[in-house]
């Protein structure tokens, strides 16, 4: 593990320009390879904090640091998953995975090979020359995640990716989740408001609250995680502990 | 007392006068006649726009209205549709009308003087006829009287619009003339007025009158009507004479009415300006002896003789078929 | 095979209204140059035909239709981009564009010649005035409708503001487009044929005037069927390439 964070945000403050603010003053330090997840309430601000780490947003007090330098802006290492697929209906599914690459240089036969594999990994091999209108919720989501693998991120944020799903195809994208950050080594900032997600995806789970940062709470549970542990009473008590100081911000 | 017992017997007095007067004067009903014109209500027409304050058709127990129309053909399209029962129209209409073998008769010439004319900048050296071989000609549009007329004047000189180039120029008659755009255009004698008002300069005028004096507007019937209507069309004749012989001896009387009676009537001098050409228009030798509206049968044939020629008439039609006198109102 | 029944129903009713039509001619006596029956029509119409009349005619109101469209939904499509990329332009614009887009066009014919000369140019000129207000309003429609996720999505990726624009906006609002470029073209046989009728010594509008002049009312309704028939096969013939180019696929 790298000694030096890759990504480190110092004080950090977000206020919409016209509006009251949203964060006052957040700390947080990410790893290589780490998965965090941020749990809290909808509207807490969630969102605004991952955008902000992403660099979609500027931070109006403190600072945002990518492997120590300033964020300016969005990074090509930086991949973003959104709360809802966002595929363009026009593009096929093929198309729609390349268009980090083909936004910024031709396309070419090895990527579109990585995109393929992209695909066939993630079990939608016989998709490609399909439109996302044709999919399903789950497999446009898989799409997306598809696509955020495309930019070979050292992060991964991710927006609430599995919320509109059905409970058994969150838990089966939340164990691919895992087994692929693993073999690549991609870091996670992942935002839910499901404390079973977040106790089950995160090394770390931190509660976001009234726009602070409460302390971080470590899990123990060490990688790969099967499907197995949601059935363990270490993952329960780990849900408890969340479900406690969840309970300390009603 | 008195006062209240005077000014009662007044009151009732006064009331039993004022419904008692409607009934006066209005011994018959007024019999509806609708003329349909070539035009909106102009200026060139104010002896029949002025009806309200001359009354010469109520005088023959006659109520006109005056149906608007947007050309000659419009008017007998009215006219044969029913809508109208006189149709005032060009010549030129009518021909094509008698040529889809509808049955018409021309009751009235309007204005025996033909009042079209092609103007030529001086500096286009265009002096006769031939001269316009060759050459780009403006006209209104393709379905006006300037049309034509400008197809009348070739044939006297042995040309056709083959050997013409033809241009729709709109409502700007002169400015593409004086543009340069033309080299010349196909007008009418109010036309060539308002464009001198206007700045034209010097100009060659080549008058249709001068070769071939075909009337430029005729009053129309259908046949039926004309078999069984004659006592309603005399009177309709005679009123309509009237009226165009009053603006012949008024003039600036009819050109201040038109001011309130025209679409295009607002400058006085330009109406007195219009009406005079107009009333010129309306007299020849033919008029002086057998009165207003007289028809001379013999232009008419020619009339006839030229369309044929550049193919608005496919046959010869004799003027004694669509032709008829006898309703005119005499001196 | 209901809509073959469709079909079929639709043209029973058409053939019933002309017989209608000719029946009413007959019995009403009705003058063929106030209200020509079809038969007369169509007569007019074969006539033409067979003497080679209407081609130069069809050809010259094509031409202005086709070459208006184009440069007017061009000129629409692009001013529409530029404004709605620039909201500063846009608001110093606004007043004349609505003003502009008020006055009605066509009355300006006249003044046309004078301007343009005669010939095909002052109603390619019209025709292209009538056809970019539909472009341009829907452009900058297509542009207001742009997704905010997508948006946002594309700037995550890093795209330029120009990507943004030609990767995703249009893309995203080509249905708006469309029908901008629908309504332009019905407007553009409009724009065409009326300021045939006050410029024009060719072409299908030219021929409609010509024919009031001579009292043909058989061919006036030739030439309009002639307008209806070119300007429906224009439309339908756009709807399918439409179809080709921009329909979605089929959703499961």
């Amino acid at each position: 593990m790298k000694s030096e964070a890759l990504l480190h945000l110092r004080g950090v403050r977000f206020a919409w320009p016209g509006g009251s603010e949203v964060l006052h003053g957040i700390d947080l330090q990410l790893q290589a390879g780490q998965c965090h997840a941020l749990l809290g309430r909808s509207g807490c601000g969630k969102s605004s904090l991952l955008k902000l780490a992403a660099g979609l947003l500027r931070p109006t007090g403190g600072a945002v640091h990518w492997r120590q330098q300033a964020v300016r802006g969005p990074q090509a290492d930086v991949a973003l998953v959104f709360q809802r697929p966002t595929l363009l209906d026009w593009l096929s599914v093929l198309d729609n995975v390349l268009l980090p690459i083909s936004l910024h240089r031709g396309v070419q036969a090895q990527d579109r090979a990585y995109a393929l594999h992209w695909l066939e990994r993630l079990g939608l091999h016989n998709l490609a020359q399909r439109r996302p209108t044709q999919l399903s919720g789950g497999q446009q989501s898989r799409v997306a995640i598809a696509r955020a693998w495309m930019q070979r991120p050292a992060l991964l944020c991710m927006d609430e990716p599995f919320a509109a799903l059905d409970a058994l195809t969150r838990e089966e994208l939340q164990q691919d989740l895992l087994a692929v950050c693993a073999e690549q080594g991609t870091a996670v900032l992942f935002v839910t408001h499901d404390l079973h997600e977040a106790a089950f995806l995160g090394d770390r789970i931190s509660l976001l609250h009234g726009g602070r940062l409460g302390p971080a709470l470590a899990v123990g549970e060490p990688r790969p995680r099967g499907a197995a542990w949601r059935d363990a009473p270490s993952f329960h008590a780990v849900c408890a502990q969340l479900r406690q100081m969840l309970g300390a911000t009603a | 007392m008195f006062p209240s017992l005077l000014s009662r017997r007044t009151l009732a007095a006064a009331l039993a006068l004022c419904a008692a007067l409607p009934l006066t004067g209005q011994t018959q009903t007024l019999e509806r006649v609708v003329m349909a014109g070539w035009s909106k209500p102009i200026s060139e027409i104010t002896h029949l726009l002025a009806e309200p304050d001359k009354g010469f058709f109520k005088a023959q127990g006659l109520e006109f209205v005056y149906l608007p129309g947007a050309g000659g053909g419009d008017a007998l399209r009215n006219l044969l549709s029913g809508q109208a029962d006189v149709a005032f129209t060009d010549p030129g209409s009518l021909f094509a009308a008698l040529d889809k073998g509808e049955k018409l008769r021309v009751v009235y010439d309007v204005y025996p003087q033909n009042v079209f004319n092609v103007v030529s900048l001086k500096s286009q050296n265009i002096a006769r006829v031939a001269d316009l071989k060759g050459k780009r000609i403006g006209v209104y549009s393709l379905s006006s009287g300037t049309r034509q007329n400008l197809q009348v004047l070739l044939h006297t000189a042995g040309l056709s619009e083959q050997d013409v180039t033809v241009v729709p120029t709109g409502l700007l008659n002169f400015a593409p003339l004086m543009q340069g755009q033309v080299d010349a255009t196909a007008a009418t004698d109010t036309g060539l007025m308002v464009g001198r008002q206007r700045g034209l300069g010097d100009v060659n005028v080549m008058e249709v009158r001068q070769h071939l004096n075909l009337s430029s507007d005729v009053l129309v019937v259908r046949e039926d009507s004309y078999q069984k209507n004659k006592p309603l069309l005399r009177r309709f004749l005679k009123a309509f004479a009237d009226s165009a012989v009053w603006m012949q001896r008024q003039p600036e009387e009819a050109a201040r009415l038109a001011v309130r009676h025209a679409i295009d009537g607002q400058s006085e001098a330009t109406n007195l300006e219009v009406i005079k050409l107009r009333n010129a228009s309306s007299m020849s030798p033919l008029t002086q002896r057998q009165g207003p509206g007289a028809i001379d049968t013999a232009m008419m044939q020619r009339g006839v003789q030229a369309y044929r020629a550049f193919g608005v008439l496919s046959r010869d039609i004799p003027v004694a078929d669509f032709v008829a006198t006898d309703l005119l109102p005499g001196k | 095979m209901t809509r073959l029944y469709d079909a079929l129903v639709s043209i029973a009713l058409g053939l019933l209204l002309l017989l209608g039509w000719e029946a009413a001619t007959q019995a009403w006596g009705l003058s063929a140059l106030v209200l020509p029956a079809p038969s007369r029509i169509a007569q007019a119409l074969a006539k033409g035909m067979a003497t080679g009349y209407w081609w130069p005619h069809i050809g010259q109101t094509l031409l202005g239709v086709v070459l208006g469209l184009l440069a007017g939904s061009m000129l629409g499509f692009g001013s529409g981009l530029l404004l709605g990329t620039h909201p500063r332009l846009r608001r110093w614009l606004t007043p004349y564009l609505l003003v502009s887009q008020l006055t009605p066009k066509l009355a300006l014919a006249p003044l046309f010649i004078l301007w343009f000369g005669f010939g095909t140019l002052p109603t390619v000129v019209m025709t292209a005035l009538i056809c970019f207000f539909p472009l341009l309003e829907n452009t900058l429609a297509a542009l207001e409708q742009t997704d905010e996720q997508q948006l946002e999505l594309l700037r995550a990726l890093g795209a330029s503001r120009w990507q943004t624009l030609w990767r995703l906006q249009v893309p995203a609002g080509r249905h708006t487009l469309a029908a901008g470029l629908r309504v332009a073209l019905v407007l553009a046989w409009v724009g065409t044929v009326v300021s045939e009728f006050i410029n024009a010594s060719r072409g299908l509008g030219a021929v409609i005037i010509g024919a009031q002049g001579t009292m043909d009312t058989a061919l006036l309704f030739a030439a309009l069927l002639l307008i209806a028939l070119l300007g429906t096969a224009s439309y339908g013939l756009l709807h399918t390439l439409e179809r080709r180019w921009c329909a979605p696929a089929p959703t499961l």
